[in-house]
């Protein structure tokens, strides 16, 4: 059996036991529930949504999404992951050759999916939700919504939004395979998310030299690279290094993160003894 | 000689300033039930956890199935093996079938009637549905040991096993691991019950501050270790006493529980009979008495925690 072969066995079987635990259906309906209040939030107080076609309003509720994305994919990764740590479960898996690198790769993998299906079921309510308001509600010509859409680009807008909250996951994964705790990791990782985004980002904007360092930040790039809107002037005004574009810039950005989070959390995992149950 | 399941070489454990296996060199043949014995930190969990790939040795190196882990091979070894360390921990929101259903899945099979067939065999048939959490630690155990009979592995590496079970499941489990290692199965039985190893091993191993003292059969062992002894009560034991110590052939006379313990080969029982009955003291009772797996554990791990240096 090849690697490749390895992995997608072992995601298979995560699927399997992820399915069974209540926190991914309690995540699912936690998005749905916030994604509706916002919509029909907007919806009401602009009444442009009405006027919007059915992939504008996807675009509009997977740019929701952008926020509290980095939450579910922090929550649900330090579940599925530090889950094995406090049940002592590691040992019987490892003892059965699953294999370190594949089995967490396989974690990696089924957070990425789920995450993945809950957007398709977000752009899929919203979607539905379009219909209603466009019935119910008075539309509202002169107001502009993302511009014109096309499916193919809404496409490209579902994968940046995907790919943008790979970070998160894997430095999820890192703080985990660390600390050996869920509840370390989910507080470490949503500590850095929100401590970057919502206290650092913030204060440093406020100085000359800002833009070349939140040109290196993890939050403004992934901002940039899931802008919504697919004009010159989507971004949220990064500075790029060397006149590079900004999508490019951050896409870079986004993918080197991902890439060295993830190179460490898997060779911190290869090399670490591996205990019994922590209990927590 | 006898293909080797496992062989280690000065593989060797260190925590920091805890030596937790010491340069251990230790040979397990095909097809036997081998006892790993040790007191606690002795570095049996240690040294199992080394060999399934859980722990990584300091030093030294093993074979499993006399081929080396190295470069990448431990993970199709291990298809070979079941193994369960210390206490059962398992996912305690699947059922103990799910459970199962989701290990054999990363083992690369599907069988839901090795399943069934599992339960049946480790007394869980009957439960199989209910949550993990429920388990009470005896099931926990049973559960256990059918994760370990998982594809048929030709190697087991049990611990306390029969840990939190009643006599009846102890005696039970037992007997399964009997009928386990009577098929060209190897196992390897760790354990505290002293009295389980010696009726259930072939060979044992003992370990004590990481080291090997001890390795061979439990008989050829406990033989070479122990003098011969004949176990006798009398009509008037203080008497016995003086008569048996004053003869040249009998190695010693010890007074145990209201009995005597000669120093003599059970095949002259009959000269003590003679020699008693001529002074007028005749024996009630007489049996032929070996030294007991544990009287043997605990001398030998006594000797090697007075001579050895405690670790820094």
């Amino acid at each position: 059996m090849t690697m490749a072969m390895q992995v997608a066995m072992l995601t298979r079987w995560e699927w399997f036991k992820l399915r069974r635990r209540w926190v991914a259906w309690i995540l699912l309906g936690f998005v749905l529930l916030i994604v509706q209040l916002l919509f029909w939030l907007v919806a009401s107080l602009t009444s442009d949504i009405s006027s919007r076609t059915p992939a504008e309003n996807i675009a509009n509720g997977l740019g929701f999404s952008a926020f509290f994305g980095p939450f579910i994919a922090v929550i649900l990764t330090a579940a599925v992951m530090g889950g094995e740590y406090g049940w002592g479960t590691l040992r019987p898996v490892l003892s059965k050759g699953a294999g370190r690198w594949p089995f967490l790769a396989s974690k990696a993998a089924v957070v990425i999916l789920v995450t993945a299906s809950i957007l398709v079921i977000l752009s899929i309510t919203v979607m539905i939700s379009g219909f209603i308001a466009e019935a119910v509600l008075t539309t509202n010509p002169d107001v502009e919504g993302y511009g014109d859409i096309s499916w193919t680009s809404l496409l490209g807008l579902f994968f940046r939004m995907l790919y943008g909250f790979v970070p998160y996951i894997v430095l999820t994964l890192f703080v985990v395979v660390l600390t050996g705790s869920n509840g370390v990791g989910t507080g470490l990782a949503l500590g850095y998310y929100i401590a970057e985004n919502i206290i650092v980002v913030p204060i440093i904007s406020n100085f000359q030299w800002s833009d070349q360092v939140l040109a290196y930040l993890l939050g403004p790039n992934v901002d940039a690279w899931q802008a919504v809107s697919d004009t010159d002037d989507f971004g949220v005004g990064l500075a790029t290094i060397g006149g590079i574009p900004e999508m490019a810039h951050a896409a870079i950005f986004v993918t080197i993160y991902a890439v060295a989070l993830g190179s460490a959390a898997t060779a911190l995992f290869l090399r670490r003894d591996i205990a019994g149950a922590k209990g927590g | 000689m006898d293909e080797l399941v496992i062989q280690t070489d000065d593989l060797t454990k260190r925590y920091g300033r805890v030596l937790a296996v010491d340069g251990l060199s230790l040979e397990v043949p095909r097809g036997r039930i081998f006892g790993l014995l040790g007191p606690n930190g002795s570095g049996k969990t240690t040294l199992m956890s080394m060999l399934l790939g859980l722990v990584r040795p300091t030093a030294g190196a093993f074979t499993l199935f006399g081929q080396s882990p190295e470069g990448g091979g431990l993970d199709r070894q291990l298809h070979r093996i079941g193994a369960l360390i210390e206490t059962p921990t398992f996912y305690p929101y699947l059922s103990g079938r799910n459970n199962l259903a989701y290990f054999q899945g990363i083992s690369g099979r599907h069988d839901p009637a090795e399943l069934d067939s599992l339960l049946d065999q480790v007394g869980m048939a009957g439960r199989g549905g209910d949550k993990f959490q429920t388990y009470s630690l005896g099931m926990k155990q049973r559960l256990g040991l059918a994760y370990t009979l998982l594809g048929d592995p030709e190697l087991l590496v049990l611990d306390e096993p029969t840990n939190g079970m009643d006599p009846a499941g102890m005696a039970e489990i037992r007997e399964l691991i009997r009928e386990l290692g009577s098929d060209n199965r190897t196992v390897i039985l760790s354990s505290h019950l002293l009295n389980e190893v010696e009726q259930v091993c072939d060979s044992v191993a003992i370990l004590s501050h990481g080291r090997l003292i001890a390795q061979g059969d439990v008989s050829e062992l406990l033989q070479e270790r122990g003098k011969p002894q004949v176990r006798l009560r009398t009509t008037d034991n203080a008497k016995a006493w003086e008569i048996l110590n004053a003869l040249a052939w009998v190695d010693g006379v010890n007074t145990e529980n209201g009995y005597l313990m000669a120093g003599v080969a059970p095949d002259r029982s009959w000269e003590i009979t003679a020699a008693l009955s001529r002074n007028e003291v005749y024996v009630a009772e007489m049996t032929s008495a070996q030294m007991s797996l544990e009287q043997f554990f605990l001398d030998v791990t006594d000797e090697a925690t007075s001579g050895s240096e405690v670790s820094p």
